[in-house]
């Protein structure tokens, strides 16, 4: 147990170190419910100002730890602290907060990489490690390939979703389980098969969800996709 | 129904404010355990304020804890009651006999270790409303606590108080340093000249003065996992306080708290009161009673509700 301020960004949401994105995307508006204004759950026990700092700082960590570059810097960045504690020996009590390690990373990882919110892509240039093990559905290709062909992309349309979806190593269901949509739903959208999808309205708001389940500028992704199809007869 | 608690399980059912549904919640949770055949002891447990045998229905009772208390000689399993329900049992409150509700120390301690003792599957405690030290001694006994809360500010604020109240107090019976527990008083306090403002700088003060203590008081705290069942929810954003309450006994207490499930708004409910007849025997198959499933599911099955 340690004090607020010494937790690292996994303890500030309460997840495990090798917590999917998903579950750090739930985790993240649980404890931004929590601490939002006027919430009933702090009521007593936390100032407003409390509020604000803690929700400062789970914004922080979720910013991090959803974007993949920066969560794996941080990673490396906890290792090296444990591997410290480790050297360091039993000779200081490991219990008790003040003995922690500091939580937050060194100036260098914030300042590189701002953080970015989690609709944005992860930063395009080319990475040469492969992405965190057995910590998101194993890519078919490297990283760096499939940021590759997203920047090289000039229009989302269905094909280019599918494929980009099939890169990231997620099948149907997997987007149909987090995003709510039907299966068949996103199979005619990415098929571009439109007769029995609802109206315009929803279907934006579907290229917007499932964006956001790959990692894609949602907004763009969507304004592309709705765009593109406008003068399609079935549409 | 799970089988993973140990042969004799003492629950208790509080939550700091009155009329938040604690001896609804008893008496339906004892009844769904003697319809699984585990025989259940529900005793009535508040005080000075005792309707346990009204919400099952039972008369008036003619022996009550007050016996128990006040004579010696009578032994808790004379005082034992027979309800409608097979392997469902009742100790029933004092009726009217005002002393009983600030017993004497020694009767107190007789009572717990009584309870303790009862031959049964469950043991359910009906606890009363407020924080008194009488309420938080029964609440410390059991082997899971749970607080019924509903979503407003005045019970979510004494649920919060009865948390702290409890965990202060079974944090002090801890340790006999006479410093130690000097500051364990004067924590409970917001405004102590310590700066001290949760449980969790506690530990860390406490620490300074004796990391032996400290640690020790860490791993109690550890320990302590009170469990909370949000009542008369009406949507889903009143479902979701169950969760940020959890979050927020996490940062504020450092303590791990299980929300095992809520009770929807259910007319039902206020009719089943009114009828005195418990709606887990007549009404299964209403909202109500799958609410009230889930919670003993989770309750024996050490689970709890799991975020969408």
């Amino acid at each position: 147990m340690k004090s607020l301020k010494s937790q690292n960004y996994y303890e500030i949401l309460s997840v495990s170190r090798g917590a999917s994105p998903e579950d750090i995307r739930k985790s993240y508006e649980i404890s931004r419910q929590t601490f939002q204004d006027n919430s009933l759950a702090t009521y007593s026990l936390f100032t407003d100002d409390e509020n604000q700092e803690i929700l400062a700082l789970i914004s922080r960590a979720y910013e991090t730890l959803f974007n993949p570059e920066l969560r794996r810097e941080y990673d490396s960045f906890l290792d090296g602290l444990e591997r410290e504690g480790a050297a360091g020996g039993d000779s200081r009590p490991r219990t008790l907060s003040r003995s922690a390690p500091p939580p937050q990373p060194p100036g260098r990882v914030k300042s590189a990489a701002p953080p970015k919110p989690p609709s944005t892509p992860p930063p395009r240039e080319a990475r040469n490690e492969p992405a965190a093990e057995g910590r998101q559905p194993a890519p078919e290709l490297k990283p760096d390939a499939v940021e590759q062909y997203i920047s090289s992309v000039s229009c989302f349309t269905g094909p280019v979703l599918q494929k980009i979806r099939e890169m990231r190593g997620y099948s149907l269901e997997d987007i149909a389980e987090r995003t709510k949509i039907r299966k068949t739903y996103i199979q005619y959208l990415e098929c571009e098969q439109f007769t029995f999808l609802p109206a315009h309205v929803y279907v934006k708001g579907f290229i917007t969800l499932i964006a956001g389940m790959l990692n894609l500028p949602a907004q763009r992704v969507a304004n592309d996709y709705m765009n593109y199809y406008r003068g399609h007869p079935d549409f | 129904m799970g089988q993973l608690l140990r042969e004799k399980e003492i629950i208790a059912i509080g939550g700091g404010k009155g009329g938040v549904g604690k001896s609804f919640l008893a008496s339906n949770l004892g009844i769904i355990f003697a319809r699984n055949h585990k025989k259940t002891i529900l005793v009535d447990a508040d005080l000075g304020g005792a309707n346990l045998h009204t919400c099952l229905g039972v008369q008036a009772p003619d022996v009550t804890l007050s016996d128990f208390v006040n004579f010696p000689n009578v032994r808790l399993e004379d005082v034992i009651l027979r309800t409608s329900v097979e392997n469902l049992l009742l100790i029933s409150g004092a009726q009217d006999f005002l002393g009983i509700a600030n017993p004497k120390y020694s009767q107190k301690m007789r009572l717990l270790r009584a309870i303790a003792n009862l031959n049964v599957s469950y043991i359910i405690l009906d606890l009363g409303a407020g924080t008194s030290i009488n309420t938080l001694d029964f609440f410390l006994l059991a082997d899971r606590g749970i607080l019924v809360v509903m979503p407003e500010p005045t019970s979510i604020e004494n649920a919060y108080r009865f948390i702290k109240s409890a965990l202060f107090r079974r944090l002090r019976m801890m340790t006999q340093d006479p410093q130690v527990r000097s500051v364990i008083g004067k924590a409970m306090d917001k405004k102590n000249d310590l700066g001290i403002r949760s449980p969790v700088d506690l530990i860390e003060h406490v620490g300074r003065i004796d990391r032996r203590i400290g640690e020790h008081l860490e791993e109690a705290m550890q320990r302590f996992r009170p469990a909370i069942v949000l009542n008369q929810v009406r949507s889903m954003g009143d479902v979701r306080i169950g969760y940020s309450m959890r979050n927020a006994c996490e940062k504020y207490f450092g303590l791990k708290v299980d929300y095992l499930g809520y009770l929807e708004n259910d007319d039902e409910i206020w009719q089943s009161i009114r009828k005195r007849q418990p709606i887990a025997l007549n009404g299964e198959h209403s909202r109500s009673a799958r609410n009230l499933r889930t919670i003993s599911y989770n309750l024996l099955n050490n689970l709890q509700l799991k975020a969408e």
